[in-house]
C-alpha cells in the first residue's frame, strides 16, 4: 500500500520534471541508494552533533528530506527519452557518460557558450 | 566530422565556439582512439543506446548560449559563413523555458552502471509495448546490454547471438533508423557491408606512435567482420584449398567439456539466396581452470559444407594473441556462408569439429582433443529489397 503511494507520488514527480529540477540527478545511482543517502544525512548530523537530538526541527528536516526523495524523478519508461530537436526551441538535454569523465554529463553544462554539436561515429 | 573540426579550429582556439560531440557507437574507447588520432580534444558524450533517437550520422547543430537550437547544419562548406557571420555575432535572447536534463530511465541507469542483467530485464519490460519507437529503443537497449556483457568478464555463451537478435528486432520495429542498421552491418557479412567499419584503427595506431604518443587501449579489439572490406562477390573456399585435419576422427574427444563452444550468426535469420557471417567462440571451462596449451600448438576448426551451400572457409586456425605458454582467453573464428537460392525456410546445420591443445586445471593433464559441433543456421525468405546503402561519412 505504502509502496504504491510512494510509487505514484514519484510518478507525479517524474512528470513534473523541469519544474522541480535544479540540478542533474545523481547520475548512475540507483533509486534505493538515493533514498538511503538522504536518510543518512540526519543520522550523520546526529552523530556529529548529538545535542541536535533535542532540536524540535529534526522531524521537520527528516520530512523535508523524504519529500525531496519523492519528487526526485524516477522514470521507468523509455517514452521520456523521445527527443526531436526543433529550431527555435531549447535543444533536448539528456544525461550521457562523457569520454574520460566518471560522472554523467549533459549539454546543460555548456549553457553560456555557443555550441557546435556534432553527432557522429568513428566508423 | 574532422571537416567541422578543421573549419572551426581557429574559432575554438579563440574561445568563440565550443564543439561538443555525441557518439553513436557501442565502444566509446574506439572513439577515444579516433579523437586522439585526429588530435581533437573537445568533449564527447556517449549515446551507445541511441537515446537521442538520431537515425543517422553525422548530424550537426548550432546551439546558442541559452541552449536553444538555432540551425540544423547540413554542410560545413555551405554553413560555415552563417556560423561565423550570424550565429557567433548574434546575442540571442534568453527563452522563457530553459532546458533541463531529462532524468535517466531505470534501464539506462542499469546499463551505465554496468549491471547488464538488470539492464536487460528493465529494457525487456518495454519491448512489447504498442508504440513501435519505444519498443525499438527497448530492443536496441537489450542488444547493447547483451553485447556489453559479451565484452565483459561476465560473458555468457549466447550473449552475442542475443544481441544480434535484439538489434534485428529493433530494426524491424524502426527500419528507418540507420544506427540500428549499421550495428547489424558492423557484424554482418561482407556482401551487406557499406564500408569497413574500423579499418582506420591500424593506421591511427601507427600515426599516433609515430608522433611519440601511446595509442589509447581498446576494450574489444575489432577484427574479422568489423574490419573486413565490403565485397560484391562471395568467394568460396576451394574444394582442395584445405586438407581435413582429422578425417577419420582418430583424436580423443573432449568428453569432460573442457572447452565450451558457442555460436552467433548475423543476420539471424539469414535470407535465402543471401549470405550470413557465422561466429564460433571457444571458451575454456573456468570451473576446471582450463587453459590453452600454447606451447604445444594452436586451435583449429573444420567445417563441413551442407549440400548446395557455400562457405568462405573450411579449415580455420586461431590467431594466438598471447605470447605466454598458456592462456585462457576466448578464441573466435569467423566465416561466411551463402544459402542456396532454392533452400526452403527453416534451419540448416553446419557440422564441424574443433581441435585444440588444452590443459585441465583439475587433473593437471595437457592433451590434444577434438570436439564435434553443429552450427544451426536459420534462414527465411527475403522480405524486401536489402538496404546496404550509404557511404562512409563521419
Amino acid at each position: 500500500m505504502l509502496s504504491s503511494v510512494v510509487s505514484g507520488l514519484r510518478g507525479i514527480g517524474a512528470r513534473a520534471k523541469g519544474a522541480c529540477y535544479a540540478a542533474p540527478p545523481p547520475g548512475v545511482q540507483g533509486e534505493l541508494p538515493q533514498f538511503l543517502l538522504l536518510c543518512q544525512l540526519p543520522c550523520i548530523g546526529l552523530l556529529r552533533y548529538p545535542s541536535c537530538m533535542n532540536n524540535p526541527r529534526l522531524p521537520i528536516l527528516s520530512l523535508c528530506l523524504f519529500s525531496l526523495y519523492l519528487i526526485l524523478p524516477a522514470v521507468d519508461s523509455l517514452h521520456a527519452q523521445s527527443v526531436r530537436p526543433r529550431v527555435g526551441e531549447p535543444f533536448p538535454v539528456q544525461l550521457f557518460p562523457q569520454i574520460g569523465e566518471k560522472r554523467v554529463q549533459s549539454l546543460a553544462r555548456f549553457i553560456g557558450k555557443k555550441v557546435l554539436l556534432i553527432q557522429f561515429a568513428s566508423w | 566530422m574532422p571537416v567541422w573540426h578543421a573549419k572551426t579550429k581557429r574559432l575554438q582556439e579563440e574561445g568563440k565556439i565550443q564543439v561538443v560531440g555525441i557518439i553513436q557507437e557501442q565502444h566509446p574507447d574506439r572513439c577515444a582512439l579516433y579523437m586522439q588520432w585526429q588530435q581533437m580534444g573537445w568533449p564527447v558524450l556517449v549515446d551507445a543506446l541511441n537515446r537521442t533517437g538520431v537515425h543517422a550520422v553525422p548530424r550537426a547543430w548550432a546551439i546558442d548560449e541559452h541552449g536553444v537550437l538555432r540551425k540544423k547544419l547540413r554542410n560545413p562548406k555551405r554553413d560555415m559563413a552563417w556560423l561565423e557571420d550570424e550565429f557567433l555575432e548574434t546575442a540571442y535572447e534568453k527563452p522563457d523555458v530553459v532546458a533541463s536534463p531529462d532524468p535517466l530511465d531505470t534501464a539506462t541507469e542499469a546499463f551505465l552502471a554496468g549491471k547488464w542483467d538488470l539492464a536487460i530485464s528493465r529494457f525487456s519490460k518495454e519491448k512489447d509495448v504498442e508504440d513501435a519507437s519505444t519498443a525499438a529503443k527497448a530492443w536496441f537497449g537489450i542488444g547493447c546490454s547483451y553485447r556489453a556483457r559479451h565484452d565483459s568478464k561476465g560473458r555468457q555463451g549466447g550473449d552475442f547471438q542475443a544481441a544480434i537478435h535484439a538489434w534485428t528486432q529493433a530494426l524491424a520495429k524502426n527500419p528507418r533508423n540507420y544506427i540500428y542498421r549499421r550495428r547489424l552491418q558492423q557484424y554482418g557479412p561482407r556482401l551487406l557491408k557499406p564500408y569497413p567499419f574500423y579499418d582506420w584503427i591500424e593506421t591511427a595506431r601507427l600515426e599516433i606512435t609515430a608522433r611519440g604518443e601511446t595509442p589509447l587501449p581498446l576494450l574489444a579489439e575489432p577484427e574479422g567482420a568489423e574490419i573486413a572490406r565490403p565485397s560484391r562477390n562471395f568467394v568460396e573456399a576451394g574444394a582442395t584449398a584445405a586438407k581435413e585435419p582429422d578425417p577419420q576422427a582418430k583424436l580423443p574427444l573432449d568428453t569432460a567439456g573442457l572447452i565450451k563452444i558457442s555460436q552467433a550468426t548475423a543476420p539471424m535469420p539469414a535470407n535465402i539466396g543471401g549470405t550470413a557471417r557465422v561466429y564460433v567462440f571457444l571458451t575454456p571451462n573456468a570451473k576446471r581452470r582450463v587453459t590453452w596449451d600454447n606451447a604445444a600448438g594452436t586451435t583449429q576448426i573444420w567445417l563441413e559444407s551442407p549440400q548446395g551451400w557455400q562457405l568462405t572457409e573450411r579449415l580455420m586456425t586461431a590467431k594466438i594473441a598471447s605470447k605466454k605458454e598458456s592462456s585462457k582467453e576466448d578464441r573466435r573464428f569467423e566465416f561466411e556462408v551463402r544459402i542456396p537460392a532454392d533452400a526452403k525456410a527453416g534451419t540448416t546445420e553446419i557440422k564441424g569439429y574443433a581441435l585444440y591443445y588444452v590443459c585441465d586445471g583439475v587433473s593437471g593433464l595437457c592433451t590434444y582433443l577434438r570436439q564435434d559441433f553443429v552450427l544451426p543456421i536459420q534462414h527465411k525468405k527475403k522480405a524486401g529489397r536489402g538496404q546496404r546503402g550509404g557511404r562512409r561519412r563521419r
